[in-house]
């Protein structure tokens, strides 16, 4: 169920081969059940195509987990109330349930049918608040007697918690309730009247039509056999809100009479609770819905469109290179056709589109554009509300994607600008590889203010003279200096030009470098004619020469 | 006059380049202040204005710009290794030898010569054939005077008369 995720190195979550990106939320906590998940109180939720993960914000690496949406059965949206924040449960299969237990052996690749997937009642029944009477279910971990009072949850509308003696007596009730209402729920065990065929109630005595006595049908006649776990029937046990509605049906229904009390295991559904503190749960649920529909994680397993298939023809030559032009243009007039039809269609096929438009740009000599692809944008739309924790949630988000777009060796961006870069070449680059949905300068300003806080692998550095840079995060003033001394050399002085070249430095970044590396003193500066060239500081790295010194370099002959 | 052998940073570009940095900028101030006084002992100069040659390098078509040599005179007299000449700040005498060096030596030599309790002018000591062996010969009538004050300080010595007719006795 809560499966371990790999993070990218801006902490966002790896995402896989065909997985897009559908809403992030800061601000997030995560329960099992009715309890809260001690590591996982406060981060960020990711909802994708595939998955649904939460990448805590403390420690990243260690407690962000997913789930996989193809395990969710349903999803369940708890409105708010008071203090507490909306949430949304995920119940999912019980048989991914019961895979996560420890030492089972990796999940069948056949599939249950959905129907043969119960989703049982997760409590053994309900208590009934003495403040609000809101049935309240009874939590799955509950043990008469050991289970201490201040573990038991709330009341779910109005919080306040019960005492334990309730919901003993909550249960004991229902476990004879139980008894007493399950045969009242079994049906097609009417009881024909002998008199007038009048199908009567297996409860009733007399006919109800014709006042004949009645022969007491043979499933009333062993009232100990009922709710043992033989028992077929489904007995319906009528279930506050929290749960209501849900049939507790097979060998789950047998073990609600034969073991009450006793916390059910592995057929329990698991219910993962996404607790959304700062909002956001009402976009979650519209895109988790649609992602739960679409089931794109189908697609990976789809045999791929076939391709019209041309008719080989056994040209050769010019012959053969005109033709194959004509079938390219063809299929690219297909795609294109195709796609365009609407905006749905576009979204399906815009894989093909976004190849197609890179193959184009490939041929008119725009080596950039491979970036688009792998980008996986993140939109300010993504982002629930126009309120301060809305616009928090894009920064933050902003931030590790442009980290990620930074440190991505594969497009190797910093590495080619020398490690630093200006803020104002950033957003240039960065904007021209989103292409679409442009970051404004000032929110890119704010997202790289978020760096540091947010431990990415890049950092953002204010020059003296105001000019902001972003650089690794590894890059420190000392490795600067060494790089700048071994450009320069002992018997030459550079100009910034020439460091900016050097070193594959923006003009601004090597002059601010060099001013740098002047006032920690390691290099200095010679004003001429021809402008300010640097070298190293032979001031300060020979022995100062005093009077005595300089006497004695009269009189002997000093190199 | 020998050559005067110039340290190795009088071939490095950026001495003659006043350097902003604080740290740099004092060793540098040292260094230029080290070769005034060398160069001026070398040659036995008393004075030296701003716009002295040493302040040039033909070889690197260098120079220290005014301001900085100025910068330099300044930090001279602060430390005592000079005094401006006039208050318009263009000419320093250069205390290669302090006053109170100058002073022992003429006190040194009146003392080995016996003449306490004589009478000299201050042209005789300074350029008078009998102080023509001595190290202060040649001494700059101004460094003089300084030197003779360290002595009348001491109450040892004594000046007298007016304008260029100084005498001096020594006790």
């Amino acid at each position: 169920m809560l499966l371990p995720i790999d993070l990218t190195p801006a902490n966002r979550p790896l995402l896989l081969p065909d997985e897009t990106l559908l809403f992030v939320q800061n601000s997030v906590g995560l329960y099992e059940g009715k309890n809260k998940l001690p590591h996982q109180q406060n981060g960020f939720a990711y909802l994708t195509t595939h998955r649904a993960c939460y990448v805590d914000n403390t420690e990243p690496r260690k407690y962000s987990v997913a789930i996989e949406l193809k395990d969710v059965d349903r999803i369940e949206p708890w409105a708010g109330f008071l203090k507490s924040s909306p949430k949304i449960a995920l119940y999912l299969h019980p048989r991914s349930a019961e895979i996560s237990a420890p030492g089972t052996p990796a999940r069948s690749s056949t599939p249950l049918p959905r129907n043969a997937s119960p989703s049982p009642s997760p409590g053994v029944g309900v208590w009934i608040c003495t403040i609000c009477s809101m049935s309240n279910p009874i939590p799955s971990n509950y043990i008469a007697g050991y289970t201490s009072e201040t573990q038991i949850p709330p009341c779910l509308a109005c919080g306040i918690a019960p005492e334990a003696s309730l919901l003993e007596t909550s249960i004991q009730q229902q476990q004879t309730k139980a008894a007493e209402v399950t045969p009242t729920m079994e049906s097609g065990d009417d009881i024909p009247c002998p008199v007038c065929t009048f199908h009567n109630h297996k409860d009733m005595f007399s006919c109800e039509i014709c006042g004949a006595g009645l022969k007491p049908s043979a499933s009333r006649a062993s009232p100990q056999s009922r709710g043992s776990p033989h028992q077929p029937s489904s007995p319906q046990i009528g279930h506050g809100p929290g749960v209501g509605g849900y049939g507790v049906s097979g060998g789950a229904g047998g073990m609600v009479g034969a073991s009450a009390g006793i916390p059910p295991t592995s057929q329990d559904p698991v219910i993962i609770k996404f607790s959304f503190r700062s909002g956001g749960s009402t976009s979650f649920l519209t895109h988790l819905k649609s992602a739960i529909i679409q089931r794109k994680w189908l697609l990976s397993l789809a045999p791929p469109v076939p391709a019209p298939s041309a008719p080989v023809t056994k040209t050769v030559g010019i012959g053969r290179l005109e033709h194959r032009g004509v079938r390219q243009a063809q299929t690219n007039s297909l795609v294109l056709g195709s796609a365009f039809e609407d905006l749905e269609s576009l979204r399906a096929a815009a894989r093909e589109v976004i190849a197609l438009a890179e193959s184009f740009s490939r041929l008119t000599g725009h080596q950039d554009s491979g970036v688009v692809q792998a980008l996986g944008l993140v939109s300010k739309e993504q982002f629930a509300g126009s309120g301060t924790k809305g616009e928090e949630g894009w920064i933050d988000e902003l931030s590790r994607q442009v980290a990620e777009f930074l440190a991505d060796d594969s497009r190797g961006i910093l590495k080619k600008e020398g490690g630093v870069m200006g803020l104002v070449d950033l957003w240039a680059v960065y904007n021209r590889a989103r292409g679409v949905d442009l970051v404004s300068p000032l929110d890119l300003d704010k997202a790289t203010k978020r760096f540091e806080a947010l431990r990415l692998p890049v950092r953002r550095r204010v020059f003296r003279s105001g000019l902001v840079v972003v650089q690794e995060a590894g890059r420190t003033q000392e490795e600067t200096v060494r790089r700048i001394i071994e450009v320069i050399g002992w018997d030459r002085g550079v100009t910034a030009q020439e460091m900016a070249e050097g070193l594959g430095w923006s003009l601004g970044v090597a002059g601010e470098e060099l001013e740098m590396a002047e006032e920690v003193g390691a290099v200095c500066r010679e004003v001429g004619v021809e402008g300010t060239r640097f070298w190293r500081n032979r001031f300060l790295e020979e022995p100062p020469v005093g009077i005595a010194g300089l006497k004695k370099g009269m009189e002997a002959v000093r190199v | 006059m020998a050559d005067f052998q110039y340290p190795a940073l009088y071939s490095f570009p950026p001495f003659f380049t006043r350097q902003p940095n604080a740290t740099t900028w004092s060793t540098q101030q040292s260094a230029w202040s080290a070769l005034i006084l060398a160069y001026c002992e070398r040659h036995r100069l008393f004075k030296f204005s701003v716009g002295h040659e040493l302040f040039t390098n033909t070889e690197l078509s260098r120079r220290l710009p005014t301001p900085a040599a100025i910068e330099v005179m300044e930090a001279m007299v602060k430390q005592g290794k000079a005094e401006w000449i006039g208050p318009e700040k263009q000419e320093i005498l250069v205390y290669w030898k302090t006053p109170r060096d100058w002073a022992n030596a003429v006190y040194d030599w009146i003392d080995t010569t016996g003449q306490k309790g004589g009478v000299l002018t201050l042209y005789e000591i300074a350029w008078g054939q009998l102080t023509a062996s001595t190290e202060f010969h040649g001494l700059d009538e101004t460094v003089l005077r300084r030197a003779l004050d360290v002595l009348v300080e001491r109450g040892v010595a004594k000046i007298f008369g007016s304008g260029d007719e100084l005498g001096v006795k020594f006790f």
